[in-house]
């Protein structure tokens, strides 16, 4: 089974020279339209979004954005994509994950894991030499949502297998439980669903790999959430109060005078739960001014009434 | 008429991965199919790493403990070698999770 090329670039609606800032902005369009929380069409919507994260997964990363590059322009050639840069393609049976929020393209040449062993298979130098009839474990990725993050979640993820020389395939479909809290990076062992034992001997292990779906609001790292938020100069220097959404529901923030841009503000204990332990990472609010383009005469002449007062000087004279 | 189908709950069926126990040297050492003593070389040579002094593994750590093994068996490594590879496959993994983390 081959898998289908993905035009990644068109995903986001983007051209093939893009900037990182076009790249960003296209996805924080596009994510926020489809949000699985916010469209009105959910089930179609969910899938589209997965489709958007996938192709910021590739093209807001420089070193994937290389290799998908590279990829694009060889894919004509056929002989290019035969062979997996993850070595998938040796061994007796290929794979193939459903459920998991990325598509096969992505699983071969942008997880980083292997569906096949590890990265780093055997196979190809001594296969059967030492190796006990254990089925090797298979690594994939899985993209988890921050509202999943936020309250666990069951998943139904299927596992193709075809075997190379009777091209029988095999599918298995199974549940597993996202635990609230799950970090980014985290491997999910899943027993008995790797790959088949040889001469009845015990199934590998299925290791999913979690990864935090983009959202177009809020990043995460580690159980903490953060979010920009727009303000005013004059809000900046005197001081504001603002609500803002976080994760579970609104909050009041109390922005303080002088504040300044990149200022963190943080609400403890209202980012991700911390695993099993009840805990909460915190929520920051990234202050990010604005300054206005567009001015009506009476807001320019207030500018200059303050440019004429100020005693603020931002440079030696 | 389809016969009624008695509502399961998800959540029985569906693995759940914080259940998972941690394994004793010698459940770890018979999930990997390598032998007691093995384990206590691959800990000795610090290639892998225990989540308590009795040799108690966690999920990761039996992947540690698996792929140490493939690496072994399928490469031929020594133990300098073992050491080298898994440091530098612990690198890498670190790095791109922190290039990850960077704010885009």
């Amino acid at each position: 089974m081959s898998v289908q090329f993905k035009d990644y670039y068109s995903t986001l609606g983007i051209a093939r020279d893009a900037s990182d800032a076009e790249i960003k902005k296209a996805f924080r369009k596009l994510a926020r339209k489809y949000h699985p929380d916010v469209a009105k069409d959910k089930a179609s919507a969910e899938e589209k979004f997965k489709e958007i994260n996938e192709a910021n997964e590739v093209l807001s990363d420089p070193e994937k954005r290389k290799q998908y590059d590279r990829l694009g322009a060889d894919w004509q050639n056929q002989g290019a994509y035969q062979q997996s840069p993850h070595g998938t393609q040796e061994g007796d049976e290929e794979f193939h994950f459903g459920g998991t929020g990325f598509s096969d393209f992505f699983e071969q040449y942008f997880s980083g894991a292997s569906r096949y062993g590890f990265s780093q298979d055997s196979s190809t130098t001594t296969p059967n030499r030492t190796r006990p009839g254990r089925g090797h474990d298979i690594e994939g990725d899985i993209l988890v949502t921050l509202d999943e993050v936020m309250l666990g979640a069951i998943r139904t993820i299927s596992l193709q297998s075809v075997n190379r020389q009777s091209g029988k395939t095999d599918t298995q479909s199974f549940k597993v439980r996202i635990p609230p809290g799950v970090s980014d990076g985290r491997r999910i062992r899943v027993p008995g669903h790797g790959e088949t034992g040889h001469d009845g001997a015990s199934a590998g292990d299925l290791y999913l790999r979690v990864r935090h779906a983009a959202h177009p609001d809020f990043s995460s790292r580690e159980a903490d959430v953060f979010r920009e938020l727009n303000i005013a100069p004059w809000e900046a220097v005197l001081g504001s109060e603002a609500v803002v959404q976080s994760l579970d529901g609104p909050i009041k923030l109390r922005i303080p005078a002088s504040a300044e841009n990149g200022q963190q503000l943080r609400v403890r204990s209202r980012g991700l739960p911390k695993g099993k332990s009840g805990g909460r990472g915190d929520f920051h609010v990234v202050l990010n001014i604005q300054f206005p383009t567009i001015l009506l005469e009476e807001e320019r002449l207030l500018w200059e009434k303050l440019r004429d007062t100020s005693t603020f000087r931002p440079r030696p004279a | 008429m389809k016969p009624d189908i008695p509502q399961q709950d998800e959540s029985r069926t569906a693995f759940d991965p914080e259940a998972e126990a941690v394994y004793s040297l010698e459940v770890v050492a018979e999930l990997a199919c390598v032998s007691i003593q093995t384990v206590r070389h691959y800990h000795e040579i610090g290639v892998i790493s225990p989540t308590t002094e009795a040799l108690e593994f966690n999920s990761e750590g039996l992947r540690q403990l698996r792929r140490i093994e493939h690496l072994r068996q399928g490469y031929e490594l020594s133990d300098s070698g073992l050491r080298l590879v898994s440091d530098l496959l612990h690198q890498v993994e670190q790095l791109r999770q922190e290039l990850r983390q960077w704010p885009r």
